[in-house]
């Protein structure tokens, strides 16, 4: 085996070692199915592989050819670049098939980029990018500089420097709305005064420094996405990120060994856009989250806490998981357990960190693990593939590996010292926003248990409903929830009706459209605010004048089965009645996910008007003439969002402001004639 | 042994550094820059490493 052979190779040490790799890759190309193929090489690079295992799974890959396969999300990435990064596109590509997506990649030739994106007729406009990644080197940025340089020179240079910058990622995005990732800058300067090189505005290593703060607030500004290798490098050692011989021999700024994990997070970046980035951490108890055994040691006899080294190592896996929950990370605990014993751990430990409120789904029990996990992720309404399953006991994980290969199980080291290190390191939880609804998010999982409790009391699904005194506030979309429509829509996979994904400029672009309608909806109840829950995208369309389309509609599985997309419906009728259209037109296109929406156009009293079976891909197309619609009684109150500009801090105060009440008539004298 | 670059068909400066960076991965050697500038041929990349291991 080559890994672990260079010392200075960054290590995927949360993906388990191939143990035939070249068997594998020679039973995968003998499938006499591509598809089967395709399966066998994605679940081979679900394990640690060095670059040339990386390149070779890549040219296995190259000969089945396959552009699209079933169950496989594809993308098309443009890697501009000012070095040379041949060797990165195999890596981007294994990494995007670990998590089931076929990218499709573009390299421009080298230093080339700029005209490139000037010329609408180069191959990389020709190509369409849905991304474009900017791998770019330092050394332009700091030429420039003088050593002598004061602290405003270098601001100065800088400036100028991102400014140009800035107008290459629009330039990008004018290619049908491409999302934009940029590379941060490795620092591979050497240190002329030692420690007092950060005192030197223009020395070369504080020049990168402020060249990649500056870089992170364009990019907020911006709403780029930053591949980050300045801190890859800190965490590897810049040997491992960076070989003189190989920039001398090849100009490659990315050394060969850093390939894999380079194309690894490229990777979980494009998977995050396509909300493929894992939801939920379920988390093992004994040895996991404390040491020893809870049934045998007894509460008393687990290590846990401050005193003890080992107790500590535990601690902070737990202080982790509760950062994550804070970010929007959903906890669950799957674990061959008592529950009232396990539970009481939760309730009666003193030096528990994790509460049992912040778990919002608690499977301890003596079945299969396997089976655990599945009802977690049926309780908790996300797929499996949402799930990274953290547990000490290799036989666990080799068990849940095999029965659900959809499931992340990370390797974990045998020392629980750095057990945080190594889930951190695998980027299960790639982020492409951090939203209000984000921030509320363990909030409102906990108030859906207590909406299953008020569900438990309720007699009939009706008095639920009522008792939930329900409003959905509507609006168009607005800039404020630009960041939150853009996660929502592209993370929503089971009530989606089109699954059509889109950049955060291509919303951007619609929400200018005079002639789009863009709704979106938030739900809010007795027990609280379920947040910015639904969206709705409706444009004209050429094969219909007197019709909108509903190009797109997705709705959070948070709020199955509360009539929201009744009311939504309602509202969107309305709203399409006011603009003088007669009908809404859809597609249904059905994937391995949303079919909990298959019956959902006839039941909103749309009639098809496409040959059943028509379209290879299975879609469907309605229509509802609006004359015909009959407004459906819910236990809804809808209102409408009320234009304010003070909403605009709600990113900060969640709860700050709550527009403006403007009930609409039907619903309070609802008729359903 | 006397394989050299340009009696590989589509060999190129990436297949190269792909089958240098594979040769000192698998052995735990370095060669210097010039060396691999320089390498006549396949047995000339034996030597060295040969010489390094030892």
């Amino acid at each position: 085996m080559l890994q672990g052979a260079s010392p200075r190779s960054p290590t995927m040490s949360w993906l388990p070692i191939a143990p035939d790799f070249r068997d594998d890759l020679r039973a995968a190309l003998a499938e006499a199915k591509l598809g089967d193929g395709l399966e066998r090489l994605a679940a081979l690079a679900g394990h640690r592989l060095g670059f040339l295992e990386t390149v070779q799974l890549d040219r296995a890959l190259a000969r089945l050819d396959l552009k699209e396969a079933p169950g496989f999300a594809a993308i098309r990435l443009a890697v501009l670049a000012s070095s040379t990064v041949d060797h990165l596109p195999p890596a981007i590509r294994v990494a995007g098939l670990r998590r089931r997506l076929l990218i499709e990649v573009h390299s421009g030739t080298y230093g080339q980029y700029r005209q490139d994106l000037l010329d609408p007729a180069s191959a990389l406009h020709q190509f369409k990018p849905q991304a474009v990644l900017f791998s770019l080197s330092a050394r332009e940025a700091i030429a420039g500089v003088s050593l002598a340089a004061t602290a405003a020179e270098v601001d100065d240079a800088i400036g100028r420097f991102i400014a140009e910058l800035r107008s290459l990622w629009r330039r990008a995005r004018e290619i049908g709305g491409a999302a934009v990732i940029q590379q941060t800058f490795l620092d591979v300067s050497e240190p002329l005064f030692g420690g007092y090189e950060r005192m030197v505005p223009g020395a070369p290593s504080a020049v990168v420094a402020r060249l990649n703060d500056r870089l992170a607030e364009a990019a907020a500004e911006d709403r780029a996405l930053l591949l980050d290798v300045a801190r890859s490098s800190q965490r590897d050692g810049i040997d491992a990120w960076f070989d003189a011989g190989r920039w001398l021999q090849g100009k490659l700024e990315i050394a060969p060994q850093a390939a894999p994990l380079y194309g690894d997070l490229a990777a979980r970046i494009l998977a995050a856009l396509r909300g493929l980035s894992k939801k939920c951490l379920v988390l093992d108890l004994d040895n996991t989250l404390w040491g020893g055994v809870i049934g045998d040691d007894g509460l008393d006899g687990i290590v846990l806490g401050e005193g003890s080294a080992a107790g500590e190592a535990h601690l902070a896996l737990q202080h982790y998981a509760r950062q994550l929950k804070e970010r929007g990370i959903i906890l669950a605990v799957c674990s061959k357990n008592d529950a009232k014993i396990a539970e009481a751990a939760f309730r009666d430990h003193p030096e528990m960190v994790l509460r049992r409120a912040d778990i919002a789904a608690f499977e301890a029990n003596w079945d299969d693990k396997a089976r655990n996990l599945k009802v977690i992720a049926a309780k908790l309404n996300i797929g499996l593939d949402a799930l990274v399953f953290v547990d000490d006991n290799p036989i666990e994980r080799a068990r849940i590996r095999q029965a659900l290969p959809m499931v992340a199980v990370p390797e974990m080291p045998e020392d629980p010292a750095h057990y945080v290190r190594c889930l951190a390191d695998a980027g299960y939880f790639e982020a492409v926003a951090f939203t209000a609804d984000d921030r509320n998010r363990a909030e409102q999982y906990a108030a859906n248990a207590e909406r299953e409790a008020l569900m438990g009391a309720a007699e009939s699904m009706d008095e639920f409903l009522r008792g939930l005194k329900m409003t959905a506030v509507y609006g168009p979309f607005t800039a404020v929830d630009h960041a939150r429509v853009v996660q929502l829509i592209n993370k929503t996979n089971q009530f989606n009706t089109t699954t059509r994904r889109y950049a955060s400029e291509e919303i951007a672009l619609i929400m200018d459209e005079p002639d789009a309608l863009t709704l979106q909806f938030r739900l809010v109840d007795r027990v609280g605010d379920n947040g910015l829950v639904s969206t709705m995208i409706l444009r004209p369309t050429p094969a219909d004048d007197e019709a909108l389309d509903i190009e797109n509609w997705v709705m959070s599985c948070r709020v199955f089965g509360r009539e929201l997309e009744f009311e939504a419906m309602n509202i969107a009728v309305e709203a399409a009645r006011e603009r003088g259209v007669r009908a809404l037109t859809a597609d249904y296109v059905p994937t391995p996910k949303n079919d909990v929406i298959s019956n959902l156009y006839p039941s909103l009293g749309f009639v098809q008007v496409d040959q059943p079976g028509s379209a290879s891909n299975g879609a469907t197309r309605w229509r509802l003439d609006l004359a015909d619609y009959v407004t459906r009684n819910t236990h809804i109150v809808g209102q409408e969002q009320r234009h304010d500009r003070s909403r605009d801090t709600r990113q900060i105060h969640p709860h700050s402001s709550r527009p403006a009440a403007r009930r609409l008539d039907r619903v309070d004298d609802g008729n359903p004639a | 042994m006397e394989t050299r670059r340009e009696d590989v068909p589509n060999w190129d400066s990436f297949n190269y550094i792909n089958f240098i960076v594979a040769v000192e991965m698998e052995f735990g050697v370095k060669f210097k820059v010039a060396d691999i500038e320089s390498f006549p041929n396949v047995g000339a990349i034996v030597k060295e490493t040969t010489k390094m291991l030892a």
